[in-house]
């Protein structure tokens, strides 16, 4: 090569050379940025890419009666799970799985399907079956090898141990859904589950544990290939409850007992649903609750949650009303002829003659209470209402307490007559501005039709004379339907009428009755207790109002209560067998409600038809002279509270006093 | 034959070599590392590469480079009948027809071979019209030359592979002294004119030499959120892991990326993220400059050649390095679209190996057989 020739050669190679350095230039530099300069944002990217959390869910606490029965607890249940496996690799896997586990549901298409949903997060045991028996893990574990990634792993299962026992009381849980999203509801993730009902929800931070987690790491197919950390669950706290487990227990069973009994008979075949609820007077401990009916679907805890008319269990109030506001003297006589001297005369059933205070209250005479009712007035008799917080809420520590806010709701005092006026009003205007609007509509074609000018005068007399009668008419309607009158008095005065109020309400009023004015606020947990036994929290009773009636009143009106359980008492025969040393106060009462039948007719269509049946309800609280407890009772369609609600109350006394059971 | 050796062994390039030999060390260890999910040992494989490599090597040193300026026009032959064909009687691994096996060594493939063939033959068809460079009409006819190959590899098809061939050419045609304007301007020319085809291809759907998902590795290296479960994924993973290496690297066997299987073909075309995730910088980047030694030892050689024949062929050579580096380190950076190219001497492959190897023992030939005067 010559000079020239080597010349042209290296000048040509200089501009590779320049090209070439310039591409590795690039190159290394790229290479420093990312990994110098930007190495921080990569290694978050690379770290998130590969870790994942499995949680474990962690049990919540028990939920114990306060003599320490065990009523709800989590369990370890089996279940079978299924780790990353490829689905074609171990189809036989599957197969002896299938045939292992021989549920009709668990099918090879099945849990190809659930595989196939799960394959962006494989990482995840997928769950196949819950609460497997012992038998089906022992069948598991001795075929193993042929079972590659699938595992056999404990959960906490919730369980009640007594079922059908403080059902409504205790509540449920269920996989968290309308929470979502919602403040408070920040810790909760899908499928976890939630208290929903009961003090399963009321003390749902209580009762919840804190969930561990597995952190694993993953490669890029979600494989797991290794345990980075763990975290262990955390169990939840203990609740104690104010409930007896004896009492609770006889509540229930002769609830059922009873209501069975009475579908027999064909004078209260719809006795089917209740409330009924024991409390310490004193304190306002719940002993025991029970609603009927059990329907998981219609979940309702009638005792806090159900609305009664209270019947005759009203007319201690319209008796302190009488003797506090309008001075009546328990002893005057007041004649039962059958029925009430004003309009609209509403008949007593209680013996025809005569009756002070104290038998008026032991024999639930109507008339006595009408006469009460009439003295006092509507102001006075809600106002006593509200002496015993029959306008409130009592506060319960349980979701879900009926407010009673609507108008047609709750104690009749001022505000709710007034409010329900209101309504009255814009009902009656509305039909009426509709009547008028039809009759202008009527006229105009009249007059539109009209033949000669007479007719046409004549016709407009007509309709001025129309008009003025539907004027007139709406006035009278109106200031009917919005005024108070004296027969809604007298129905108010025996516990009829537009009002009506919870099981919890009512037991409350009787409880503070007994306890010299003074309301306490009914509650369920006496405690919360953690894991370990460490009290965490605990609940003293709390006073929720309070009487400035005198204690005189108070006596006099329970004197005709303890009447009521004493011969001739229309509660006698509940207490017959019950030890002089233990006196009863009690009442009864009942109340017309409209019911619906539903009953297939001839041609398969649902019939219903409409029946008036008498609630049955019963009140008592013992020893009279101390209280200590007091029942309240309501049996729907029980037609007589003694003969219902009565019998129940009979029973819980005598477990808790512990009577009948010496002379067995 | 022993003696031949021994004299021959000490007029080597021996920065050249020793840069060699140590990527060959890296590609064993780094290679062990990306397969350690596998169930075959691939690391063992390479190293069984590498000795048919330099046996090659050894083997094609025997004869003088400029004895095959005879015969250039038979292996231009070869390599175009080669290249028809192949793609009909080959069977298809990985998407493309491109595979040839040869009894008692395993399979082959062609177009790694026909990039040498195409170097040996097209530098003497260059060296014959080194002063007629100047014109678009006198280059003409180099076109005409490299125009079958590339048709018959987009055919397979494999545009990485086409690019290649056109790399070398260019580079090649720079060596010569081909008129730099035309250079240029051909380069920004054709790389215009394929953003256009391209864009022909996505709105009027007019034919365009590549697959679908091709398609997509290009489009992707544009705009990161492109295609994010796919191309788009791949080169995010690749990313990832370069930055996850960081200054040190993760460690032997300890990278997250590399060892959770996020990289795909991790052995070959994204060795090069599997090596900056664990041997961090400090590895990553001593291996960029082991591979550019290589190359601008190859340019010395090329400017030392006692004829202009062999300088031409180390030019291609290294070009052809030159572009495997950009192309594969590129991509794994995200700088350019994913395709099948490898890292040269790093990147797992046989023919891959064998190729670059017989490139390392032209280049040692025109070393060997270098100008001794001039300096």
């Amino acid at each position: 090569m010559n000079l020239k020739t080597r010349e042209e050669l290296k000048d040509n190679l200089f501009t590779l050379k320049i090209l070439y350095f310039l591409v590795f230039a690039v190159l290394l530099l790229t290479l420093f940025k990312m990994q110098i300069l930007d190495s921080e944002v990569y290694q978050t990217r690379a770290d998130s890419n590969r870790m994942r959390l499995v949680g474990i869910q962690a049990p919540r606490g028990d939920i114990l009666t306060r003599d320490g029965e065990v009523l709800v607890r989590d369990y370890p249940s089996f279940e079978v799970s299924l780790t990353y496996m490829d689905v074609v690799g171990a189809e036989q896997a599957l197969n002896t799985l299938v045939e292992i586990l021989n549920d009709p549901e668990i099918t090879i298409e099945w849990l190809k399907e659930r595989i196939d949903e799960n394959i962006y997060r494989s990482y995840e045991p997928i769950i196949i079956k819950r609460g497997l028996s012992i038998e089906e893990v022992s069948k598991i574990e001795a075929r193993k090898n042929e079972l590659p990634g699938v595992r056999i792993t404990e959960s906490p299962v919730r369980t009640y141990l007594y079922p059908g026992v403080a059902t409504h009381l205790l509540g449920f849980t269920s996989e968290i859904s309308s929470e979502l999203g919602q403040t408070g509801y920040e810790n909760y993730r899908l499928g976890d589950l939630i208290g929903k009902f009961g003090v399963e929800k009321q003390y749902e931070t209580y009762l919840r544990g804190q969930d561990g987690y597995q952190k694993v790491e993953v490669n890029a197919k979600n494989r797991p290939i290794g345990f980075v950390d763990t975290k262990e669950a955390v169990a939840g706290n203990n609740l104690v409850l104010t409930i007896d487990f004896k009492l609770q227990k006889l509540l229930d069973d002769s609830l059922d007992e009873l209501l069975e009994t009475l579908q027999k008979n064909p004078r209260t075949a719809y006795a089917e649903q209740g409330a009924i609820v024991l409390m310490e007077v004193k304190t306002g401990k719940i002993l025991a609750m029970s609603s009927r009916p059990n329907d998981p679907i219609r979940y309702q805890n009638k005792v806090i949650q159900g609305r009664y008319i209270p019947g005759s269990t009203y007319k201690m109030i319209t008796g302190l009303a009488a003797l506090e506001y309008a001075k009546i003297n328990p002893l005057e006589i007041i004649v039962n002829n059958g029925a009430y001297w004003e309009p609209p005369y509403i008949k007593s059933i209680a013996p025809l003659g005569q009756y002070n205070y104290y038998s008026a209250i032991a024999r639930s005479d109507n008339v006595y209470f009408q006469e009460m009712g009439r003295r006092a007035g509507i102001v006075n008799i809600s106002k006593m209402g509200e002496e015993f917080g029959l306008h409130l809420p009592t506060g319960i520590d349980l979701p879900y307490e009926s407010t009673g806010e609507s108008v047609f709701q709750g104690l009749p005092n001022e505000e709710k007559r007034q409010a329900y006026f209101q309504w009255a009003a814009g009902v009656t205007n509305n039909r009426y501005e509709k009547r008028l609007a039809n009759l202008e509509l009527e006229y105009e074609e009249k007059i539109a039709a009209a033949a000669d000018e007479d007719e046409l005068k004549k016709i407009t007399r007509e309709k001025t004379r129309d008009t003025n009668i539907l004027k007139a008419q709406w006035q009278i309607d109106l200031n009917w339907n919005t005024s108070w009158h004296a027969a809604d008095t007298f129905n108010v005065a025996i516990g009829q009428g537009r009002q009506n109020y919870t099981p919890i309400q009512l037991v409350s009023y009787i409880a503070q009755l007994a306890n010299d004015g003074v309301r306490m606020k009914p509650y369920v947990v006496e405690k919360i207790v953690s894991e370990d036994g460490m009290v965490i929290e605990e609940f003293f009773p709390e006073i929720a109002g309070s009487t400035n009636i005198s204690k005189d009143s108070m006596e006099k009106t329970i004197r005709g209560m303890i009447q009521a359980s004493e011969p001739r008492g229309t509660a006698y025969s509940t207490f017959a067998n019950f030890p002089s040393n233990i006196k009863v106060a009690a009442k009864t009462g009942t109340a017309q409600r409209e019911i619906n039948i539903e009953s297939n007719g001839l041609n398969g269509e649902t019939e219903v038809t409409q029946i008036f049946q008498s609630d049955g309800l019963f009140t008592a609280f013992a020893p009279a002279d101390d209280p200590e407890i007091v029942f309240f009772g309501i049996i729907e369609a029980g037609n007589s509270g003694s003969g219902s609600a009565g019998k129940i109350a009979k029973i819980l006394f005598e477990e808790y006093f512990g009577i009948g059971k010496a002379g067995e | 034959m022993f003696e031949f050796y021994r004299k021959r062994l000490k007029e080597l390039d021996f920065i050249m070599i020793i840069a060699l030999a140590l990527l060959l060390t890296i590609s064993v260890i780094i290679i062990d590392s990306a397969t350690l999910h596998l169930s075959t040992d691939l690391s063992k494989k390479q190293i069984i590469n590498i000795f048919v490599g330099v046996f090659a090597c050894f083997f094609l040193l025997r004869y003088d480079y400029g004895s095959y300026k005879k015969y250039t026009l038979h292996l231009y032959l070869i390599m175009i009948t080669g290249l028809i064909l192949v793609p009909i009687f080959a069977p298809e691994i990985k998407g493309a027809k491109s595979w040839i096996s040869i009894p008692l060594f395993g399979s082959l493939q062609f177009s790694e071979l026909c990039k040498i063939i195409y170097i040996i033959t097209y530098a003497k068809f260059l060296d014959d019209r080194r002063h007629e460079l100047n014109t678009l009409k006198e280059l003409l006819p180099h076109f005409l030359f490299v125009a079958p190959v590339i048709f018959l590899i987009l055919l397979q098809p494999d545009l990485g592979t086409a690019m290649v061939f056109i790399a070398i050419m260019f580079g090649m045609l720079i060596a010569a002294g081909a008129n730099k304007k035309i250079m240029f301007s051909l380069f920004g020319g054709g790389t215009g004119a394929l953003i256009a085809w391209l864009l022909a291809h996505m709105h009027f759907n007019v034919w365009f030499p590549i697959k679908g998902y091709q398609l997509n590795r290009i489009l992707v290296v544009l705009d990161s959120n492109f295609d994010v479960r796919g191309a788009g994924w791949n080169q995010l993973q690749s990313k990832i892991a370069i930055g996850n290496g960081g200054l040190l690297g993760k460690g032997f066997k300890e990278g997250t990326q590399s060892m959770g299987e996020f990289l795909p073909e991790q052995w070959t075309d994204f060795i090069f993220a599997v090596l900056s995730e664990e041997a961090g910088f400090i590895g990553a980047g001593l291996t960029l400059i082991l591979l550019f030694v290589i190359i601008f030892r190859g340019i010395k050689i090329a400017s030392i050649s006692h004829d202009y024949y062999g300088s031409l062929i180390a030019a291609g050579i290294i070009t052809m390095y030159l572009f495997h580096i950009l192309e594969n380190a590129g991509m794994n950076m995200g700088l350019m679209p994913i395709t099948g190219i490898p890292l040269p001497f790093v990147s797992y492959g046989g023919s891959a190996m064998l190729a670059n190897m017989i490139g390392i023992s032209f280049l040692q030939n025109v070393f060997i057989n270098k100008e001794k005067v001039v300096f």
